[in-house]
């Protein structure tokens, strides 16, 4: 047969090798039908191209080496001219749709020689063992978790062999334990029940039958007993009729309603002794637990207190009634003092007129004078009287508070004052506040300083008075102020006291009661009173009236 | 004597302070028939024509009594009291002296129907004044219920 009429196109393209024919400079002239198969391509979409143009590396495997490895190979194999096998290849391919397939080749690249042993042709030869790799795999994979599931299991059985002997050593510990923590409990409920039983207070629980389960000494003490007396009995057995005590009630609500209560209660012994108990019940499972303190001193103690409360009080009463009784002899004395005194002053002052008018013919000069002089005397007692009088009711008098116009008040003071005075001096009134004040009270105080400081600068040609206030924290601060013959500051002390004078009658007349009775006023509207002064340059006397007043 | 008209009363146990105000009316020309008694006692006695008054007519009262209330045996108080309520003697105008306007009996007096009262000042020249105002009021000017 003809050479030439044999397609050996045809036959190529048919065989069943995965053959792919390659010129040197590795563009694809002629492929297999099995090639374009196993690597999803079209014969005309290859044809021509360059071998690596039409399959590339997969992108998304970046570990890929198929495309240099070919390529190593094919230069090779045109270097040395001879065939070259190349190892399996992962070469990943793609679809139509553009994805990639994993692959896995065995290729084999060929050369073809011509007669001047050049190489013309490469002969790449694949076999697609994609299953066959696939499969090797899973039994590599399979084996290793095979042995991995094996020396887990060795590893696991070591580990419960250890465990279970951790556990035998624990549970050993836990028993050792719990033997020694019994003891301990045991040592302390034997410490507790110690100290319940000789502690001060009364402990007892009785049971639903009213049976002393336990008590301490103390409650056996309380109640002149023992514990071994109590314990076990009941209480209507120690206490024959106990049931009608009304604290027993107490205790029976307690029990049936399972609450909790508290009372002081008075105990009567069956010697006729009284004691008192506060008592704390509380329910517990058994049936109640009474705490019970012994207060029978305390009891004792207040009662005491209660009666000298009430002897106190018995004795404020009758030192108040005394007291008032002292306060009308003091009234009445009073009331004496300005009757009975007066009387006969009345009498002395009536009959030196009477001798003035009746016998004036026939009495000299010094007779008049010396009658002059009882006339004065009598006078002036009876202005001591009146004075001493007037201090008195300062002390019955109540505060009769309302606001005063200070400056008004000055004002009329110094009008009446200098209306019954021998000499005008100068007289400074300056701005002063309202206060609130007992208006006659005040007006007594203002008359009885303004007059001093008159009467005691009288003998200054040029006298003035200065009357002022200013305001001070909680209260304002009045004085008055004179140039006149001031005082010895070393007899201060004497100055606001009854009958208390620091001038002579022949300098200036006066009973000494004046400033005890501004004193007076002042203190009883919560006020001080003091004075400056020096001998020869005045006086100037101060006191304060608190904002509030307390009466 | 004891049957005539008596214009004034003074019932007074400080002779002192009786010879002083009858020495005060005689200035003013009043003094004709005044009657100084000493005490309570025998001024209840002259009135209601008791004791030593007996044969007194009681029916002849004075026109005015100046009476003291402190005094021995009857004070003042009690007479006052005799006489105010005495429907036969409750007419008689009393003006009572006192020593002190502080006396607690004031307003007793008050309460018992005194018409009017005066302290007696202790300068001579001011108790002299009052009691000559005091006299001519009651007798000349102040006109007693028939």
């Amino acid at each position: 047969m003809d050479e030439r009429l044999i397609d050996f196109k045809t036959i190529f393209e048919n065989c069943s090798g995965l053959n792919l024919i390659l010129t040197p400079d590795l563009t694809i002239i002629a492929v297999s039908d099995s090639y374009l198969e196993a690597t999803l391509t079209q014969r005309e979409s290859i044809l021509g191209k360059k071998l690596f143009d039409v399959f590339p590396d997969n992108p998304a495997d970046t570990l890929s080496k198929g495309t240099s490895n070919l390529s190593n190979s094919l230069q090779k194999v045109l270097e040395t001219k001879r065939p070259h096998l190349m190892e399996i290849q992962k070469y990943d391919v793609r679809n139509s749709k553009g994805e990639f397939e994993i692959k896995y080749w065995s290729p084999f690249n060929k050369p073809v020689l011509n007669k001047k042993n050049e190489v013309v042709y490469i002969i790449h030869q694949v076999e697609d063992i994609t299953e066959y790799f696939k499969l090797k795999r899973e039994l590599a994979e399979n084996n290793k978790l095979n042995v991995d599931l094996q020396s887990a299991n060795t590893k696991m059985e070591k580990e419960i062999i250890k465990r279970s002997e951790e556990i035998k050593k624990m549970n050993k510990e836990l028993e050792e334990r719990i033997v020694e923590r019994t003891q301990q409990l045991l040592q302390t409920e034997h410490k507790f029940q110690s100290i319940l039983d000789v502690m001060i207070e009364g402990i007892q629980i009785i049971d639903t039958n009213w049976r002393y389960v336990y008590v301490n000494h103390a409650v056996a003490k309380q109640g002149r007993n023992t514990k071994e007396e109590l314990e076990g009995k009941t209480m209507m057995e120690m206490y024959p009729g106990i049931e009608g005590a009304p604290f027993f009630k107490v205790l029976e609500k307690c029990m049936k309603e399972k609450v909790s209560a508290q009372i002081e209660n008075e105990f009567i012994y069956p010697n006729g002794a009284i004691g008192w108990f506060d008592l704390s019940i509380q329910p517990v499972p058994e049936g109640i637990f009474i705490l019970s303190i012994d207060i029978t001193e305390r009891k004792k103690i207040e009662a005491e207190i209660l009666q000298l409360n009430n002897e106190l009080e018995k004795k404020v009463v009758e030192r108040t009634e005394q007291l008032s009784i002292i306060n009308k002899e003091l009234e009445s004395f009073c009331y004496s003092v300005s009757h009975d005194l007066r009387s006969p002053l009345r009498a002395i002052d009536g009959y030196s007129k009477i001798l003035a008018e009746d016998y004036s013919p026939v009495l000299d000069n010094e007779g008049l004078r010396l009658l002059k002089v009882v006339q004065s005397n009598s006078k002036r007692m009876g202005n001591l009287i009146d004075d001493l009088l007037a201090f008195s009711h300062l002390g019955k008098k109540e505060l009769r508070k309302s606001t005063v116009d200070i400056n008004k008040l000055v004002k009329s003071v110094v009008d009446e004052v200098l209306l019954i005075s021998k000499n005008t001096p100068k007289i400074i009134i300056n701005d002063m506040p309202k206060v609130s004040a007992d208006y006659s009270l005040l007006t007594q105080a203002f008359t009885n300083l303004i007059s001093n400081a008159i009467k005691y600068s009288s003998k200054n040609s040029e006298s003035e008075i200065n009357i002022g206030a200013e305001k001070i924290e909680n209260a304002t601060k009045f004085y008055v102020k004179d140039n006149g013959v001031g005082f010895d500051m070393k007899y201060i002390h004497k100055l606001f006291g009854v009958f208390q004078r620091l001038h002579r009658t022949e300098e200036f007349e006066g009973t000494g009661v004046g400033l005890a009775i501004v004193h007076r006023i002042i203190s009883k509207h919560g006020g001080e009173i003091w004075a400056e002064a020096e001998m020869n340059k005045g006086a100037t006397f101060y006191f304060t009236l608190p904002d509030k007043i307390t009466v | 004597m004891k049957n005539q008209t008596v214009e004034i009363l003074l019932i007074e146990d400080s002779l002192y302070d009786a010879e002083m105000t009858m020495r005060a009316l005689k200035k003013i020309n009043i003094i004709n028939t005044l009657i100084h008694l000493k005490d309570g006692s025998e001024a209840l006695d002259f009135i209601f024509g008791t004791g030593e008054y007996s044969d007194r007519d009681k029916n002849i009262h004075p026109k005015v009594i100046l009476l003291d209330l402190k005094m021995p045996k009857v004070d003042g108080i009690e007479f006052l009291h005799r006489i105010k309520s005495d429907p036969d003697t409750k007419k008689i105008p009393v003006v009572v002296l006192t020593s002190s306007n502080e006396d607690p009996d004031i307003n007793k007096c008050y309460e018992l129907g005194v018409n009017s009262y005066i302290v007696k000042p202790v300068e001579y020249d001011n108790f002299t004044k009052a009691v000559a105002e005091l006299g001519l009021y009651w007798l000349l000017l102040n006109q007693t219920p028939k």
